[in-house]
């Protein structure tokens, strides 16, 4: 009796162990970052995405990390490399995410869908240069006013100056100038659903992706 | 006998080796379920609501509500009906059916269920699997309150000048970025890096001004002159709103994740702290029941309560002093007098204009009240302060500049302290808190 609980205390804690272990890899040893342990995701041509789809998608990478021209997000509700900027760590910035949750496609200019696996460490041919002036073939556009009468959830607000440029998408409409925003902010905040002013802040423009599948598919009237 | 030993060992042996292989079975299925891979929980399910507070009687509301729920596409996080039950004017409860529009439930409040005394009502969303999720969780015993604009006295304003912002009466700080003392830090800006200053600013009752300086991992203490004073340490390095109490201070991280935690504010050691389990944190402030947490519009949660679950408390409004950008777009402000009677104004906008975020409504001792908001069209944004008198007249419109855009906590860069709106604004090097009249001399 004794030798059967002395063999499964040793073999709880060396089970216990190979799982911590498998934390502190990442999932995998010997890789030379964060992503390329991690990101194994892919990307598909997609016949529909809506709006709906869309802020699924997005509010799946609330409370996940934030990497400056990064991608890649491992569900799980927490920033997994936290404090290390630039380090092909965890997450999209604010562009980069926008392109997945859009479903663009990754060639400059392209229509139609694309899904992308959260897992895929892609960030898009768009920047907010892009995004805030966009060319008439891009696949999306500026909106004429941001009033709530004009813009639509998964919408975006986006500013770009010589200081710096950001973009968020509305998860929900609020009131009043502001909005429950789905955005990838920043190292230090990450990816995350917040209430903010973007709407009423003059730098701010409302932009709009193009073609859109309609919500009510595929039972439209 | 040496084979009946042998035997023994044999067994002891297999039964060790057995155990071994047990263990290590449970101890993975245990490490699995540690991983996240084990038996689900239930998902959480918040509500993302924009609670009204005043309404125009008579006339048809439209209120909307949606979900945070994830995964989004787990079984629990699929919300089969929505119901906004409502008061009638009859004394009883009626329901109104959400239909799914605009990535939310949206919910048409008829004419006849607005009268001049208002409304009272509560959400009641049917999951799967039987879940019925009430918001605010006190359902009919504590519902949301809706108050009206009967009776308010009405202003016109026939056109906004953008260009007419004041300028200040003096300036409160002038704060360059850095890390050095008296400094505040800035994280880099440039393509697709939205830079971020300090995120909130709070002011005591003495005057003395406090900075959530995040980037450096305090809070920046200055005396009513602009002398700093000391540096309190934040618990956490994110990006926080800031509230100063007597000898406390409430600093909440923002977002689905915030967590309110109560500092000392003279060496920032945490006395508590709360996870905010509603809707998202917005904002934190001092009141006189205690820290509150701002979840969403119209609805406030006490920051450090000791329940399971936050729950939206309705906004008091019949005592207390509010504003609200109406159906029509107008602004209405609803407060009391000196007397103790209710006062009610409601402010026609020029085309085109439009009510901005509410940085702050206060009662003036004659017993007129300061409404404190954002102001904006497609290319301006201002703060407007709204000075009315007792009779609820518009005495004075006074438009300041454009807050900082730096600062993450987005309804804290504009506070109000004894007869003045400060206002925190971006500069190339630094900040500045502006201090701009509005009772007393200018």
């Amino acid at each position: 009796m004794q030798r059967l609980v002395g063999g499964l205390v040793a073999g709880a804690t060396i089970g216990l162990l190979a799982a911590q272990v498998l934390v502190w890899s990442g999932g995998g040893a010997g890789a030379a970052t964060w992503a390329d342990a991690n990101c194994s995701g892919s990307g598909w041509s997609v016949g529909t995405w809506r709006r709906a789809d869309a802020q699924s998608y997005a509010q799946r990478a609330d409370r996940e990390g934030y990497e400056w021209g990064g991608g890649c997000y491992k569900l799980n509700d927490r920033d997994d490399t936290p404090g290390v900027p630039d380090s092909s760590g965890e997450g999209a910035d604010c562009s980069g995410f926008t392109f997945k949750s859009w479903a663009l496609r990754n060639s400059y200019g392209a229509s139609g869908f694309w899904y992308w696996q959260h897992e895929k460490n892609v960030h898009g041919p768009y920047s907010t240069a892009d995004l805030y002036a966009p060319p008439s073939t891009a696949p999306f556009r500026t909106l004429p006013d941001k009033s709530y009468a004009t813009t639509a959830y998964m919408d975006a607000f986006v500013y770009r100056t010589s200081a710096g440029g950001h973009i968020g998408m509305i998860y929900q409409e609020g009131s009043s100038g502001s909005d429950y925003i789905v955005e990838a902010k920043s190292d230090d905040v990450g990816t995350r659903i917040a209430y903010t002013t973007y709407r009423s802040q003059s730098a701010y423009r409302a932009i709009q992706r193009r073609d859109w599948t309609p919500d009510c598919y595929p039972k439209c009237a | 006998m040496p084979f009946l030993r042998t035997l023994w060992r044999r067994a002891g042996a297999r039964t060790g080796i057995l155990g071994l292989a047990a263990g290590l079975a449970a101890g993975s299925a245990l490490g699995a379920v540690a991983l996240g891979t084990g038996v689900p929980t239930p998902p959480d399910m918040r509500v993302l609501h924009v609670a009204p507070v005043l309404a125009i009687p008579g006339s048809a509301l439209e209120l909307s509500a949606g979900t945070l729920c994830d995964p989004p596409d787990a079984a629990g996080c699929q919300v089969a009906r929505a119901l906004l039950r409502i008061s009638t004017p009859a004394g009883g409860w009626a329901s109104i059916a959400g239909v799914r529009s605009d990535g939310a439930f949206r919910f048409t409040v008829p004419a006849e269920l607005v009268p001049d005394a208002g409304f009272s009502y509560y959400l009641e969303l049917k999951a799967a699997m039987g879940r019925t999720v009430l918001y605010p969780s006190s359902g009919a015993s504590a519902p949301f309150r809706v108050m009206t604009t009967a009776g308010a006295t009405v202003t016109d304003i026939p056109s906004i000048e953008w260009d007419a912002v004041r300028g200040p009466d003096r300036t409160a700080l002038s704060l360059r970025f850095g890390s050095a003392p008296g400094e505040v830090g800035r994280t880099p800006g440039g393509v697709d890096r939205d830079p971020l200053g300090p995120s909130s600013f709070d002011v005591g009752r003495d005057g003395s001004l406090y900075v959530a300086d995040w980037v450096n991992d305090r809070v920046e203490v200055f005396s009513p002159d602009g002398t700093y004073v000391r540096s309190v340490p934040l618990p956490v390095h994110r990006t926080v709103d800031l509230a100063v109490d007597e000898a406390e201070l409430h600093v909440l991280t923002l977002g689905s994740d915030g967590r309110a935690y109560r500092l000392s504010a003279l060496d920032g050691r945490v006395l508590g702290s709360r996870a905010v389990t509603t809707g998202v944190a917005v904002r934190i402030e001092s009141a006189a029941g205690g820290p509150r947490v701002l979840v969403g519009p119209g609805q406030w949660a006490a920051a450090y309560r000791e329940t399971s679950r936050l729950s939206a408390a309705p906004v008091p409004v019949e005592a207390a002093a509010v504003s609200q950008e109406v159906s029509d777009g107008s602004l209405a402000a609803r407060w009391t007098g000196v007397d103790g009677a209710p006062i009610g104004a409601l402010v026609r906008l020029p085309s085109g204009v439009r009510i901005g975020p509410e940085y702050a409504v206060e009662t003036l001792p004659d017993g007129g009240a300061a409404v404190t908001r954002g102001l904006w069209d497609d290319t301006h944004s201002v703060v407007g302060v709204f000075r009315f008198g007792a009779d609820g007249t518009l005495v004075d419109l006074s438009l300041l500049p454009e807050p900082s855009a730096r600062m993450d906590a987005a309804f804290s860069p504009v506070r109000w302290s004894d007869g003045a709106v400060l206002v925190a604004r971006d500069r190339r090097r630094g900040i500045v808190i502006d201090v701009f009249e509005v009772v007393g001399e200018r």
